[in-house]
């Protein structure tokens, strides 16, 4: 979608929001256990987690929905907490289910919360006409939501939530119940669009790959609170925790105890990145990615390398996925296969399933995740 | 979401209240029916069985009585067993077809209740006089026919059409998909539709006012009579007995939707 | 070998499927037919024919003519448009906060409506000719409070008809209602108060406009039904006030006038019809059908 940017409505008062120990209990459980958050103006961030982590809860709390038992929620620096939503707290909101009023029509739709604020009816048709000229639906203004397609409703449920510039965009699953290839297509102007006008977007998706590749920031939710805030390349290459690593993409996670500078994996070697300072007998986890190793053909029976950045084994499975081939690679001291994601292309040899494998990898694509008490 | 703009604490005060308002009648019959003299006073002075017995024991009441109940069995069964038929070939059929065939089965519940008992009228001037207690029932059928055929064809709407089509499939003659496949699944709809037809029928007026003759007279005549000449208590006795049979018939439906729940979510038990 | 066996096993399926249609269409016209639509047809002719059995407008020559009918068919319409509107006045309120409610209080509720609406008419008419009385309980708590004017004469009288039939139509109208009200999207409320709306703005361009289908459905079911009553006019009504449901029978039970009956007849179905083309029109006839409840 190519943007209209001389009628691009650009969000001039979008706000920083922030919050902080925000905790609900709702009928006995505890659904959010301290959130803490803060948002930059102009920044898009997106809530990560499954089902139950609160990341739905928390965007209601700062929509205004759900009221905090306890904790501050702050939009430019002014308490929000226990405002009622509507015009004072002015937030633009897109909800799961999109929303819209069925009996108007999509200009009716847009022009809804402008007529709220009894703008001059002039004003308003420029404006409505402005921001569905800006999400490409100007064609389909007199149409009713039931006859538009799944993709031209979620644009109208933005149009609604932009057109009266409010401090925030709050969206809740806006894609969850599209289909993959127009979830790509949106998921790559909805960003386009926000970087645009400058808006502050707060984002909610169980969707991983649709976080990373949105957001300025990625909240990761776990259990009513944010297990890890950062960008969303951090995230995956820093994981703080086994759950974060295990929650964004494909992981191995190997668990050992550091012994001389080295991690002992069930008695393989495995060399710490460069530069690590871990003392004798800590826990941790060594994160080897599957897309940062590298398989081929091994040497039957060899069992350990002198640098530590080398394994070898037996190919469990493989299959090819398109871009990749995914081999699960059994190594004996392992509990568990590694797997193997390896660019399918000529310079990789393929390998079949039974033939003695040899990985390697560059010690320092390795992340280390300190084990709690806790982790198995 | 919690908020519920609309909403307030009036508004259920006054909902719970007006609830009450469309119970409280009723339920005022309950110590009429007991009442001791002919007046009748929701505080009777006196408690007493007096019109018990005077409707137990009266001929009247026990001929009327059962004169309603075989008009009403009589018309459930019509009413059930057309409607299904008219059900099955509303879902069936194809559009245009279909829409005939609804009007004309809804027309009954259109046409003012007035109007169909005077065709009922009609017909019974073309049949000899020891018929009318058929042509009564005939009547209320019609009356039910509507309620009976939508319930039945919601429930048949409900069937998943592979399964009939699996049952064929498989091998089964027509007779027995129908008795085990269609007949179970639809049983809720159609038990429904008979309890349902059983009380439109029980209740008609009209019908049974026109067709009324020294020796037959359904319930719901005696009872027109009984308020119209007498106005005693003996018909507060009839209406706890009519709600005692409501309440029983609305008893069963919920013990039968909760059985028939429990067997779709366990189909081993069918 | 049968000849059956040689068609594909869908085939038959599809034919035996066929054949059943048929075998239930034919039943039903039968039935239908020779029970309603043919008596119904006499109920036609009878109105178009004169005392000797020839073809007349007689009937509605007359019924046009005489000053019977048309102040009937005035209060007839009057009542029931009274009533509908009672019922939407009374049940609108009510049904929103019901329709919201969940588990053994929406038990609780649609138990409190389908009690009276399938309790027998006449049993709900009677009990309010006894609560309604001079002496009933109502009069006798107003006299009580001290209420100026009473007792009222609430019986035998168009307060009473209206009173009374408001009661037995009720339920239809809030079945309705809540049927309607159930299926309105809670989040488009929230979405409309998110974006700025008051709480009565959102009632006004949100809730009300999506619960005017149930509305539409109830009205047109208290007016008709209302338009076509005969219990509660019949048991309540004063001696003067007549509707056109007893104008037809007091022809057919009291002066065996068929064809004034079926003249009267005649003219009730064509409003009624017109009013359900027109309600047709506006919503379509298979929303209206739709059982409620």
């Amino acid at each position: 979608m190519t943007m209209t940017s001389e009628a691009a409505t650009r969000v001039s008062n979008s706000a920083s929001v922030h919050l902080e120990a925000i905790s609900k209990s709702i009928g006995g459980t505890r659904i959010l256990a301290g959130v803490d958050l803060d948002v930059n103006a102009g920044e898009f961030v997106t809530l990560l987690g499954p089902s139950g982590s609160g990341k739905t809860s928390t965007l209601m709390a700062i929509a205004g929905f759900v009221t905090p038992d306890s904790g501050r929620i702050t939009v430019r620096g002014r308490d929000v907490t226990v405002l009622p939503p509507g015009r004072e707290r002015d937030m633009g909101i897109v909800f799961q289910n999109y929303a819209l009023f069925p009996h108007m029509t999509v200009a009716e739709n847009v022009a809804y919360p402008l007529k709220v604020r009894r703008l001059p009816r002039r004003e308003i048709e420029t404006r409505v006409a402005d921001v569905l000229k800006l999400v490409q639906l100007d064609a389909l203004a007199d149409r009713k939501p039931a006859r538009l397609s799944g993709g031209q409703q979620q644009r109208v449920a933005l149009a609604r939530a932009l057109v009266f510039e409010p401090s925030v965009l709050l969206m809740d699953e806006p894609m969850g119940a599209l289909d993959v290839r127009l979830k790509e297509e949106l998921q790559l102007e909805l960003r386009r669009l926000q970087k645009e006008i400058g808006a502050t977007v707060i984002y909610v998706t169980h969707d991983q790959n649709e976080a990373m590749l949105m957001s300025d920031r990625v909240a990761l939710m776990r259990d009513g609170q944010i297990e890890q805030y950062g960008p969303g390349q951090e995230l995956y290459r820093h994981p703080r925790s086994l759950f974060a690593a295990r929650f964004l993409g494909d992981s191995n996670l190997l668990k050992g105890m550091v012994r001389d500078g080295w991690l002992d994996v069930g008695g393989l070697r495995i060399a710490l990145p460069t530069g690590t300072l871990a003392a004798t007998g800590e826990r941790q986890a060594a994160l080897l990615r599957p897309e940062t190793l590298t398989v081929r053909e091994g040497a039957t029976g060899a069992l350990m390398s002198e640098d530590g950045a080398c394994l070898y084994g037996t190919v469990r499975d493989a299959a090819f996925v398109g871009q990749a081939m995914r081999y699960e690679i059994d190594v004996p001291g392992l509990p568990e296969p590694l797997l193997v994601h390896q660019v399918a292309c000529a310079a990789h040899a393929q390998l079949a399933i039974g033939m003695p494998a040899q990985i390697t990898w560059d010690r320092d694509d390795i992340h280390l995740i300190a084990l709690g008490d806790q982790d198995e | 979401m919690s908020t519920k703009p609309i909403s307030s604490p009036w508004l259920a005060g006054y909902a719970w209240v007006l609830l009450a308002l469309l119970l409280i009648p009723l339920i005022a019959l309950v110590p009429i029916s007991f009442g001791d003299s002919a007046t009748m006073s929701a505080l009777p002075d006196k408690l007493s069985l007096r019109w018990y017995r005077e409707v137990l024991g009266g001929q009247e009441w026990r001929n009327a009585f059962s004169w309603s109940l075989l008009t009403t069995s009589v018309a459930t069964l019509l009413a059930t067993s057309v409607g299904y038929l008219a059900a099955y070939a509303i879902v069936h059929s194809r559009t245009r077809f279909k829409a005939i065939l609804e009007i004309l089965m809804l027309m009954p519940m259109m046409v003012p209740t007035v109007i169909v008992a005077f065709s009922t009228y009609i017909l019974a001037t073309w049949m000899p006089a020891n018929a009318t207690w058929l042509m009564i029932a005939i009547g209320q059928a019609l009356l039910a026919l509507p309620v009976a055929t939508l319930i039945m064809a919601a429930s048949l709407r409900g069937i998943d059409p592979t399964i009939l089509r699996a049952a064929v499939s498989l091998g089964g003659q027509r007779a027995q998909v129908f008795r085990m496949v269609t007949l179970p699944i639809a049983m809720h709809g159609i038990l429904s539709a008979a309890a349902l037809s059983f009380l439109i029928a029980f209740d008609e007026l009209l019908i049974a006012v026109f067709l009324t003759k020294p020796g037959l007279e359904t319930l719901p005549v005696r009872i027109y009579d009984s308020v119209t000449y007498e106005l005693t208590p003996a018909i507060a006795v009839v209406s706890v007995f009519l709600m005692g049979l409501i309440s029983l018939a609305m008893i069963a439906g919920a013990l039968i939707r909760r059985f028939v729940a429990a067997a779709a979510s366990n189909p081993a038990s069918r | 070998m049968s000849s059956a066996s040689a068609i594909p096993a869908g085939l038959r399926a599809r034919r035996s499927v066929a054949d059943l249609q048929w075998l239930s269409v034919a039943v039903i016209l039968l039935f239908l037919g020779a029970t309603f639509l043919a008596p119904l047809f006499e109920v036609l002719a009878l109105s178009l024919t004169d005392a000797d059995g020839t073809f007349s407008l007689a009937q509605f020559r007359e019924l046009a003519d005489s000053s019977s009918l048309r102040p009937v068919l005035l209060q007839t319409t009057i009542t029931a448009l009274e009533v509908t509107l009672a019922c939407i006045v009374i049940g609108y309120p009510a049904a929103i906060y019901l329709s919201r409610l969940e588990g053994w209080k929406a038990s609780l509720t649609s138990v409190a409506i389908l009690f009276p609406f399938l309790t027998s008419s006449l049993v709900r008419t009677f009990v309010f000719i006894v609560l309604l009385g001079r002496n009933g309980v109502l009069n006798n708590a107003l006299v009580w409070l001290g209420v100026p004017g009473a007792p009222f004469k609430l019986l035998f009288n168009q307060t009473g008809v209206v009173i009374g039939m408001t009661y037995v139509l009720l339920p239809y109208m809030l079945l309705s209602l809540i049927g309607t009200m159930r299926k309105i999207d809670g989040t488009l409320l929230d979405a409309a108060r998110s974006m700025g709306a008051s709480r009565a703005r959102v009632f006004w361009t949100v809730y009300l406009p999506l619960s005017l289908p149930g509305v539409a459905a109830g009205a047109i079911i208290t007016t008709i039904l209302g338009f076509g009553y005969f219990v509660t006019p019949a048991l309540m009504g004063g001696p003067g006030e007549k509707m056109i449901a007893q104008m037809v029978e007091q022809r057919i039970v009291t002066l065996y006038d068929l064809p004034g009956a079926a003249a009267i007849s005649v003219v009730m179905l064509t409003i009624v019809l017109m009013a359900y083309a027109a309600a047709a029109r506006w919503l379509g006839l298979s929303r209206l059908m739709r059982p409620q409840g």
